[in-house]
C-alpha cells in the first residue's frame, strides 16, 4: 500500500518536471537579473576560488610574458622604435598641417566678412631689403591678380600688390619706407596718412589732435583701393617735436611680417592708380624704386 | 617512535585526502554540493580559461547522472538544482533552463535506475550519453526558440557532439569504480 502511495507520488513529480518546460519556455527567458545574495549564493561560494584561480592565472602569465618568454622582445623593440620615428615625423607634419588649417579657417573667416571677391594666396618668398620691403605670393595674372590690389590677412593690413607676374606677385608691405595710406584713428575719426618706417609705422598729426598709447588705426576707404575699417596697427609711441607743432605717433602693424604665410588679394582695385598706370605705363610704378636701387648699389 | 608518529600523521593526512577525493557520491551531502559548486567552477572558469573556444566542456551532466543513480532522490534533487543554478547565474543563459532540464533529468533516473543493472557498461554509456544529448538539444532548442533566427552551422554541430562524446567519456571514468565484478550495488537499496 504503502509502496503504491510512493510510486504515485513519483509519477506525479515526474509529471510536474516533465511539465516545468512549459513553464520555462513560457517565461521572459532572461537570465538572472540580481545582485541579492541569497539569489546568488552558489557564487559567492564558488567566487573565493575563482579569485585565487583570476589571481594566479594573472600572475604566472604575468611572470611568464614579462620575465621569461622575451625572445621576440627585442625585435619588436626594435621595430617599435622606427614606427615611432615614423609616427614622430608624420606627427609633425600633421601638427603643420593642423596650424596650416587654423591659419586657413582665420583667413576664410575674414574673407566672408567681406563684400568683394578675394584671392587667397601663399607666400612664395620675402626680399629683406631695407629700403624696398616685399613678399613675394603664388598668384598672379593669370589668377587675377592686379597691380594695387590690397592685400590683407585676418589680423589687418599687409600691404598693396606693386608687381605682377603670370604666378605670381610682388607685395608691397606696409612697415616699407615708401608706403603710404590714408587712416583713421579709430576712436577720434582722425584722418591721416601712415608711412612705412622699416619694422613700423609713423604717423604725423597736429599736436592738438588727441592721441593715447593703444589707439587703434584702421583706414579711411578713401584712397589706395583699401576698404574703411581694416585693421592696421595700435599706437605705442607718441614723440612731441620740438617745433611744438606736430607729433610723431609710432605704429606697430597688428600683422607680424615674420610669421605671414597665407594672405587675401582683395579685388578692389584702386581706380586713380590704374588711371595712372593705364596713361604712363606699369613702368612707372617700379621707377622711383629703380632709381634707388641704383643710387644705394 | 618518532617513525611511528609520523606514519600516523601520514595516514591522517591520507585519510583526510581520500574523504575529500572530488567524486559524485562522497557520503556527505555538504562535501557532494561543495564538489559540484567547484565542477561547475573548472567547467565555467577553468576550461575555458585554458584552452578557450575548445575548453567548452560539459561535466557537470555526467557528475549529475552519477549522482541521480547512486544518490537517494531528496540529496540527489537537491545537488542537481544546486549545479543548475550554479550555471545559470554564473552564465548568461536564460533562467530556468538548466532548472528545468536536470530536474526533468533526474526523475527520469530515479524512475528508472531500478529496473537496470549499473555493473555493465551499456546502461551507463547510453545514459550519459543519452543525457549529455538531452541537455545539448534542450540548450539548443531554447537557443532557436529564443533567438528565432539561430544558424545551425558545421562548427556548433561538431562542438556539440564533441561536448557529447566527452560528458560520456567522463562519465565513464566516473563510474569505472561500479563496474568491477567486486564493486557494491551503486543504486541505494
Amino acid at each position: 500500500m504503502a509502496r503504491s502511495k510512493a510510486k504515485i507520488v513519483w509519477r506525479v513529480i515526474l509529471g510536474l518536471s516533465l511539465l516545468s518546460p512549459f513553464v520555462f519556455l513560457s517565461s521572459t527567458l532572461k537570465p538572472w537579473v540580481s545582485s541579492s545574495s541569497a539569489l546568488l549564493v552558489a557564487q559567492e561560494i564558488i567566487y573565493p576560488f575563482e579569485y585565487v584561480w583570476d589571481s594566479g592565472t594573472r600572475l604566472i602569465s604575468g611572470v611568464w610574458n614579462h620575465y621569461i618568454d622575451l625572445t621576440d622582445v627585442s625585435e619588436e623593440n626594435t621595430k617599435l622604435t622606427k614606427e615611432i620615428s615614423v609616427m614622430k615625423s608624420q606627427m609633425l607634419d600633421y601638427q603643420e598641417k593642423q596650424n596650416e588649417i587654423g591659419r586657413l579657417r582665420s583667413l576664410h573667416g575674414f574673407a566672408q566678412h567681406f563684400q568683394g571677391t578675394h584671392i587667397i594666396a601663399e607666400i612664395v618668398g620675402t626680399q629683406i631689403y631695407p629700403s624696398f620691403r616685399t613678399m613675394r605670393i603664388s598668384k598672379g595674372k593669370a589668377d587675377g591678380v592686379r597691380i594695387g590690389m590690397p592685400v590683407v590677412t585676418a589680423e589687418g593690413v599687409v600691404g598693396r600688390i606693386i608687381r605682377s607676374g603670370q604666378k605670381f606677385s610682388d607685395v608691397h608691405l606696409l612697415v616699407d619706407t615708401n608706403f603710404n595710406i590714408d587712416i583713421l584713428l579709430q576712436r577720434t575719426r582722425i584722418r591721416g596718412v601712415l608711412k612705412g618706417s622699416e619694422n613700423d609705422c609713423v604717423l604725423k598729426l597736429n599736436r592738438r589732435v588727441e592721441v593715447r598709447i593703444g589707439d587703434t588705426l584702421v583706414t579711411s576707404g578713401i584712397i589706395g583701393g583699401f576698404s574703411k575699417g581694416l585693421p592696421i596697427g595700435k599706437v605705442v609711441r607718441i614723440a612731441y617735436e620740438s617745433d611744438n607743432i606736430s607729433q610723431t605717433i609710432t605704429v606697430e602693424p597688428w600683422v607680424n611680417f615674420d610669421r605671414i604665410e597665407e594672405v587675401i588679394v582683395l579685388e578692389n582695385h584702386d581706380k586713380e592708380l590704374q588711371k595712372i598706370m593705364e596713361t604712363a605705363g606699369e613702368d612707372w610704378l617700379n621707377k622711383p624704386f629703380r632709381e634707388n636701387e641704383t643710387a644705394g648699389g | 617512535m618518532d617513525s611511528v608518529l609520523r606514519r600516523d600523521g601520514f595516514a591522517t593526512w591520507k585519510e583526510i585526502a581520500r574523504s575529500w577525493r572530488p567524486r559524485p557520491n562522497s557520503g556527505s551531502l555538504p562535501k557532494d554540493m561543495i564538489f559540484v559548486l567547484l565542477l561547475v567552477f573548472a567547467q565555467t572558469t577553468i576550461f575555458p580559461t585554458l584552452f578557450g573556444s575548445f575548453g567548452i566542456f560539459d561535466l557537470v551532466t555526467p557528475w549529475i547522472v552519477v549522482t541521480s543513480v547512486r544518490q537517494r532522490p531528496l540529496q540527489g534533487t537537491i545537488i542537481a538544482l544546486v549545479a543548475a543554478f550554479a550555471l545559470e547565474t554564473k552564465l548568461a543563459v536564460p533562467a530556468g533552463i538548466y532548472l528545468c532540464s536536470y530536474w526533468i533529468m533526474i526523475n527520469v533516473f530515479f524512475q528508472m535506475r531500478p529496473a537496470l543493472s549499473w555493473r555493465y557498461r551499456t546502461p551507463w554509456v547510453v545514459s550519459y550519453a543519452v543525457s549529455a544529448l538531452w541537455i545539448a538539444l534542450f540548450e539548443t532548442f531554447v537557443l532557436a526558440f529564443h533567438h528565432e533566427t539561430w544558424n545551425f552551422s558545421t562548427t556548433y554541430v561538431l562542438q556539440e557532439i564533441f561536448k557529447i562524446a566527452l560528458a560520456t567519456g567522463f562519465g565513464m571514468y566516473l563510474s569505472s569504480e561500479w563496474m568491477r565484478i567486486d564493486a557494491e550495488e551503486p543504486v541505494p537499496q
